[in-house]
């Protein structure tokens, strides 16, 4: 009876919060405002804002959160009942709807956003049960189709060292490219190998040829370049033993070399990369709504549940989310760790990095088209919203594109695509921009810092917003494309041929630019409207600058990346002595160490290195550069007992990624924006002075 | 009206006097009645404006002067005045001719020695009944001599002219006794001079006297378009033309007056000379008694324009058709305006190849309420002829002086253009701006500037679309009296209106009062008839249900002193001093986001020195639903008339309730809090509160964060915790 009584009490303290909150709200949201009101209404509350901003508790973000969104939703509304332009003028009209849509889907992403990022979860691992005979059976999965052995290698070598009973893993190579040495090379290390001669249907077609010929209770999918860490089972495990009903735990990718951005732009690890806001953020927020979404590797998944639906699913070209959105339909659960347990190669070149996208935002619109999450049964709400929110976010190319062109339309020919005063306009629009900045930035700001989202969906729409109308309108076009992986660049060079989009809409806005400026000066009529169009080209102009400087590719000699490694280690000399010594960083291809008391090595010396706390495997290497205490080696001819190990110092530790984002400083968006402006720069400098540029052929 | 003026002239020597002046003066004035008189007309007051002067490429600009329909014109002189350094960029030499004939041509280099100043004395006989002053610039030769000068100055060289003042001399001309033309000899609207009117009223002046006054006052006021002033004569008649306003022989005898037995029966008009001053006139306002001579009043009101003779008298009673709320002639209304009849049947067309403006004058409600739009739409529909020579013509639309938008240069066009609700105002200047681009090409001057193959229409069935607008106003708005005589003036008649005056008002006050009046009238197209005009002290509980107008010196009337905490301004120690008012409360302050005295201080520190005239207004002590204008001034001489109240403040802020008038200049302040009055609904009329109290709404704001924030801890706490033990179930 008490229990039914506080449940009453609960959801009338329920109701009547939400009735207040609402009415409360359609007061805020549609009471207009004067000029001088309305700004003086923005200030104060950016100033409250401000001010909650320096307490760091959860119910202070949530109190941002409503903040921001009621200022957004009250913009909106002035935009809806205030703006909208006249409708005599057909193209007037046509382009201040186009504006309009753009602004609605940037408020609902806003929206979304928030929904997904208020409560992140905070998943633990739960620990295995002591009795091993309660283990279940996993098969590791490493499809590949073209991508070289020595990409692939080194994951096959790490899942063969997770740490499980060697009687219940097994290791799949699903070859869909047919390749002997792949075969010669899992009969070497001594695990199973599939190919397929047909390869319809790609990655998904792979597994559910693998599927059907495996019989452990749980899969475990990983990329070919994916090397995971020995404990990555067992973090995962836990969860899904203690629930029958949880289809999958999907862990981070995390990459431990730099994607285009942060190799060409000189971030890499000193600010999050484009993935971290999904899979340290978005990811725990969907968890919460049990929405988290399978992403293609990384996961352990329930083989029933698979079967459940059919395998993967093969209709469009991002069949892991299209897969978990079926288990979710048919009533299973997901989850998210957020473990780092693999180590992956981001993509090398922004040409390739784009390709990865346009599958991406492919897949996505196609799921949105043909299992659309609002229709259909078996998912709630919360479910919905934010399948399409990572659904939607894929659309932001053509958004993005009318807010980088719509200032021209007046500038260029005198459209006038929003009505109303402008100056009004702006007393509305900045607060509702600065109070999402500054609730993103917290929110955020760990994971992704302020601005960058503009510079990430700059760069890539030009590229994207073909494949996702394409898909829209015909859902079944399409194949999959591979992401190439363990690839070099040889020479810095301004990719021109991935970059004319960008310095199209640079020069466009900045001749929009030099006319606003000009009738500014030269104070023509409508001059407060000409210089508030110029100060939008000003800033797309900058965002464009930021992606044209991503553009210019830099120099990468080495195809795989040596990883931060200390490890004690001893070096034997030829003479037979041996001294200690400490990794600094290791690949499989070389290392560097220091050896405090090591005699001097002249280049080409032969010793070998092993580690003192293992199977004292001695690694052959030859001195590439002794100087001082710092010592360079390379290893040539390495056995596969001697890469597995390497394999294993480097990839299989439980903690090899957890202390990767240390260190790294808060998110200030004004040294971001700072900071933007100054890649623009550089941008639009060099698309200026490299009219013919070198590229070299794929 | 121009007809009118036409007859006028026929009938200046038809002298028959049927009304004799007793008074032996008469004759001794006829010397003066031929005294010439002297103007000075500013060139913009006759349609060479600045706004017209910026935008013109034309090369001659031309304005039309003539005398007062009642005198012939002796001398005539201009001058102007140039800015010599741009001058000698821009033209070569200014000529100046007067009726076709060059009066003097001015090269541009020649202005430097004088300062810019030109004196040009026209000859006597070169002038006309009507005349045609023309400046034709000539701009300088481009480049080399063999090029043909251009056709065009260049859009802004006639700013190079900073100002012209035309120097008018004109003799009177003697004018029969005849009411048909009226408003001669008190003035001639036609005739570009400020406007005087002069009353007469008997010591110490009844309250009917007063309102029929007031009648005549609108009455005058709607017989011209410029603001009229008006001078007082209590108990004595001025050497000028005047009203006189009599209720009864007494009255009549107390002026010395007197008329034949008859002639005005019981109530009727006469215009006889003045006996004090030959040559001048005075129009006799006469009822035998308070109810005989308000009938008189409105029979001026109802015949104006059909009196003939020297008198006329009304007998059976005047009953003018009522009006109601918001029915006001001038005041344009309903859901959807007629571009025609806003226009009120100007034409709606220009023609010729040069920049023009075509103004559409209107007057709306001033308490229009559209919120929470913000704007009024105009549905325009337009056609131009394209002519070759000139292309099509560029368009835009402004309100007020406020752009609003461009139209796009088609031969037929449609638009929908926004008009905001903000620049809005009681009376309106909707204006049409039609401009050219200067052809690349050599044409002809003539065809190119004078093209009448180039022109522009408005259609009339274009429509200005007010929707479902309300009357509602935040009140006390001191603007909104100032120019629109509101919220007296919501009522043509101003039925719902009480003047309060001191028990014996002095001749400023009185003048004062008129000025009011014909102020009210110009507003509404309609002269008072139903207000009510109140002497000395009043009980309050009889103002239930008004609108109060109080007219007094600082200390002059008793309800000042009685309701001395609820205004803006009191007397202390005879001196004026600024106040908040008691009813301004802290809280109501706080939230519309007046945080400081800032403008108590100002109005203090403008109060101090010399003499000051003030308006204030506030909601009325006794009726809150009402409101109470009192115009007052810290000694005689300084309270103000209508005419001095408009132009620019400085302070001025969305809404006022304090002017002070001082030293010509003047200075509104926000010292109260306002209320809503109107006609909406109490749900619309809480949200614009709030919409006026931007520090409640961020306050709101807050509160409804704080609130969901509440709501989502809550459920997202709760939602995680099942989350995490959902592994048991």
């Amino acid at each position: 009876m008490s229990t039914h009584f506080s449940a009453l009490v609960r959801a009338a303290k329920a109701f009547g919060l939400v009735l207040c909150g609402g009415l409360l709200s359609l007061a805020v949201i549609t009471t207009p405002l004067p000029l001088k009101a309305q700004a003086l209404l923005g200030a104060v509350l950016y100033v409250v804002a401000l001010v909650l901003n320096r307490f760091s508790q959860r119910s202070v973000t949530l109190v941002m959160m409503s903040l921001s969104l009621l200022i957004s939703t009250r913009y909106m509304y002035f935009r809806l009942s205030t703006t909208l332009p006249n409708f005599v003028f057909a193209l007037d009209a046509v382009l201040g709807l186009v504006l309009l849509a753009a602004e609605l889907y940037a408020f609902m992403m806003l929206f979304l956003g928030y929904f997904q990022g208020a409560w992140p979860l905070e998943r633990k691992p739960i620990s295995m049960p002591e009795d091993l005979a309660r283990w279940p059976s996993v098969d590791v999965f490493i499809p590949t189709y073209n991508e070289p052995l020595s990409v692939v290698a080194p994951t096959v070598l790490a899942a063969r060292a997770i740490d499980w009973p060697h009687d219940r893993l097994k290791v799949y190579i699903l070859d869909d490219g047919c390749r002997p040495e792949f075969g010669a090379f899992a009969a070497e290390v001594g695990v199973e190998y599939f190919e397929r001669v047909e390869s319809d249907h790609a990655k998904a077609g792979n597994i559910n040829k693998a599927l059907g010929k495996t019989h452990g209770e749980y899969v475990l999918i990983l990329d070919c370049d994916h090397v995971p860490t020995r404990s990555i089972l067992q973090i995962a495990m836990g969860w899904l033993l203690r629930d029958s009903k949880l289809a999958l735990i999907q862990t981070p990718h995390h990459f431990y070399s730099p994607d285009p951005f942060e190799r060409n732009l000189q971030t890499f690890r000193t600010q999050p990369n484009e993935g971290e806001l999904f899979y340290r953020l978005i990811q725990r927020g969907n968890d919460l709504w049990n929405a988290t979404f399978f992403c293609g590797s990384c996961a352990v998944i329930r083989r029933t549940a698979l079967d459940a639906v059919g395998g993967v699913a093969v209709e469009t070209v991002t069949e892991d989310a299209h897969t978990a959105l079926r288990m979710q339909r048919q009533g299973y659960r997901t989850a998210y760790i957020d473990v780092p347990q693999i180590g992956g190669l981001a993509t090398e070149s922004l040409s390739a990095h784009v390709g990865q996208r346009q599958r991406w935002a492919r897949g996505m619109a196609q799921i949105f088209r043909i299992d659309n999450p609002f229709l259909g049964r078996g998912l709630s709400l919360a479910q919905r919203l934010c399948y399409a929110a990572s659904m939607l976010h894929f659309f932001h190319a053509l958004p993005r594109l009318v807010f980088l062109l719509a200032p021209l339309s007046y500038l260029f020919f005198g459209l006038q695509i929003l009505q109303g005063s402008p100056m009004l306009v702006l007393a509305y629009s900045l607060p509702h921009l600065m109070h999402a900045s500054m609730t993103n930035s917290r929110v955020q700001g760990k994971y992704r810092y302020s601005f960058w989202s503009e510079v990430y969906e700059t760069s890539l729409a030009p590229f994207i917003v073909l494949p996702t109308t394409v898909a829209l309108f015909a859902p079944r076009r399409g194949k999959f494309n591979v992401t190439a992986k363990g690839g070099r660049v040889g020479r810095t060079y301004f990719d021109r041929g991935i970059a004319w989009p960008h310095i199209l809409l640079a020069a466009l806005n900045l001749a929009g630019l030099l006319v606003g400026l000009r009738r500014f000066y030269l104070g023509l009529e409508f001059a407060d409207v000409a210089i508030l169009n110029a100060g939008w080209c000003g800033y797309n102009l900058l965002m464009l600058g930021a992606a044209l400087s991503v553009a210019r590719e830099t120099q990468q000699r080495r195809a795989v990346p040596r990883l931060p490694v200390k490890l004690s280690a001893a070096l034997m000399l030829p003479s037979g002595h041996t001294r200690a010594a400490q990794t600094q960083d290791l690949a499989l291809s070389g290392a560097r160490l220091l050896a405090p008391n090591l005699p001097a090595q002249a280049v080409g010396n032969k010793l070998s290195l092993c580690w003192v706390d293992a199977d004292r495997l001695a690694i052959p290497a030859v001195v590439v550069r002794h100087e001082g205490d710092d010592l360079h080696l390379r290893f040539d001819d390495l056995t596969v007992d001697a890469r597995a190990a390497l394999v294993e110092r480097m990839f299989s530790r439980a903690d090899t990624w957890t202390s990767w984002h240390e260190g790294r400083r808060l998110d200030r968006p004004i040294i971001e924006i700072a900071r933007i402006f100054l890649h623009g720069l550089r941008g639009l400098g060099q698309a200026a002075r490299t009219p013919f540029s070198w590229r070299p052929r794929a | 009206m121009m007809k009118r003026m036409g007859l006028t002239l026929s009938f200046l020597l038809l002298a028959s006097a049927t009304v004799v002046a007793q008074e032996p003066a008469a004759a001794s004035g006829s010397e003066s009645a031929a005294r010439p008189q002297s103007f000075r007309i500013d060139l913009a007051d006759l349609g060479l404006t600045r706004e017209l002067s910026q935008r013109s490429d034309r090369t001659q600009q031309q304005v039309s002067f003539r005398a007062r329909a009642d005198h012939v014109l002796s001398a005539a002189a201009l001058e102007l005045s140039f800015d010599a350094a741009r001058a000698a960029t821009v033209f070569e030499r200014v000529d100046v001719l007067l009726n076709g004939e060059v009066v003097q041509s001015i090269p541009a280099a020649s202005l430097r020695d004088k300062a810019g100043q030109r004196h040009i004395q026209f000859e006597p006989t070169l002038l006309a009944s009507q005349n045609a002053l023309e400046l034709r610039m000539q701009p300088l030769k481009a480049g080399v001599s063999t090029q043909p000068a251009s056709c065009n100055v260049s859009p802004g060289a006639w700013t190079a002219l900073r100002s012209g003042t035309l120097l008018l001399q004109s003799l009177p001309l003697p004018l029969p006794n005849d009411l048909a033309q009226l408003p001669l000899p008190f003035f001639d609207d036609s005739f570009e001079h400020a406007q005087q009117v002069a009353f007469v009223l008997p010591r110490s002046p009844s309250e009917a006297q007063l309102k029929a006054a007031g009648s005549v006052a609108g009455w005058f006021a709607l017989q011209g378009r410029r603001r009229l002033t008006f001078t007082s004569h209590i108990g004595e008649l001025p050497h000028a033309d005047a009203v006189v306003i009599l209720d009864g022989p007494q009255a009549l005898a107390s002026l010395g007056l007197s008329v034949q037995d008859g002639l005005l029966g019981s109530a009727g008009l006469a215009l006889i000379d003045n006996p004090r001053s030959a040559g001048r006139k005075l129009l006799l306002v006469y009822g035998a008694d308070a109810a005989l001579l308000q009938r008189a009043a409105l029979g001026l009101l109802r015949d104006g324009y059909n009196l003939k003779g020297a008198a006329v008298s009304f007998q059976p009673n005047i009953a003018l058709q009522p009006l109601a709320a918001f029915e006001v002639p001038r005041w344009a209304s309903g859901a959807s305006i007629s571009l025609g009849a806003l226009a009120d049947g100007q034409p709606l067309k220009v023609s010729g190849g040069h920049a023009q403006t075509l103004k559409v004058p209107f007057r709306l409600s001033p308490d229009l309420f559209v919120w929470p739009r913000d704007y009024v739409t105009l549905e325009l529909a337009y056609e131009q002829g394209i002519s070759k020579v000139r292309g099509p013509a560029r368009l835009h639309v402004a309100l007020n002086d406020k752009p609003i938008g461009p139209l796009s240069s088609q031969r037929r066009g449609r638009s929908q253009l926004r008009l905001p609700r903000s620049a809005l105002r009681g009376y309106n200047e909707l204006l049409f701006q039609i401009s050219y681009d200067t052809p690349a090409s050599a044409v002809t001057c003539g065809a190119q500037d004078n093209d009448e193959n180039a022109w522009v229409s408005f259609k009339p069935d274009s429509r200005l679309k007010l929707g479902d607008a309300h009357h509602y106003a935040l009140l006390p708005d001191l603007q909104l009296f100032i120019y629109d005589g509101f919220p007296f003036t919501a009522q043509g008649d101003l039925r719902d209106t009480s003047v309060l005056l001191p028990a014996q008002p002095s001749a400023r006050e009185l003048s004062s009062m008129l000025s009011l009046f014909a102020h009210f009238a110009a507003v509404t197209g309609y002269a008072a008839t139903r207000v009510e005009v109140k002497l000395g002290a009043v009980e309050p509980r009889t103002l239930q249900g008004r609108d109060v107008l109080l007219i007094a010196e600082a200390e002059r009337h008793p309800l000042l002193e009685r309701y001395r905490a609820e205004l803006p301004l009191a007397l202390a120690d005879s001196e004026l001093v600024a106040q908040r008012p008691a009813r301004s409360h802290f809280l109501k302050r706080i939230v519309t986001g007046q945080f400081n005295d800032s403008e108590l201080e100002r109005a203090r520190g403008t109060l101090e020195g010399s003499a000051v005239g003030a308006v204030f207004a506030l909601p009325a002590p006794w009726d809150a639903q009402r409101s109470w204008v009192v115009v007052t001034g810290s000694d005689s001489a300084s309270l103000p008339e209508a005419t001095a109240l408009q132009g620019f403040a400085r302070g001025q802020r969305p809404r006022n309730d304090l002017l002070l008038l001082q030293a010509g200049q003047r200075y509104l302040f926000e010292l109260g809090t306002q209320d809503g009055r109107g006609q909406v609904d109490d749900l619309l009329a809480l949200r614009f509160w709030l919409s006026h109290a931007w520090v409640a709404l961020a306050a709101l704001t807050l509160l409804a964060a704080i609130v969901w924030a509440v709501f989502a801890r809550g459920q997202l706490a709760a939602l995680a915790r099942r989350r995490l033990d959902e592994a048991n179930s």
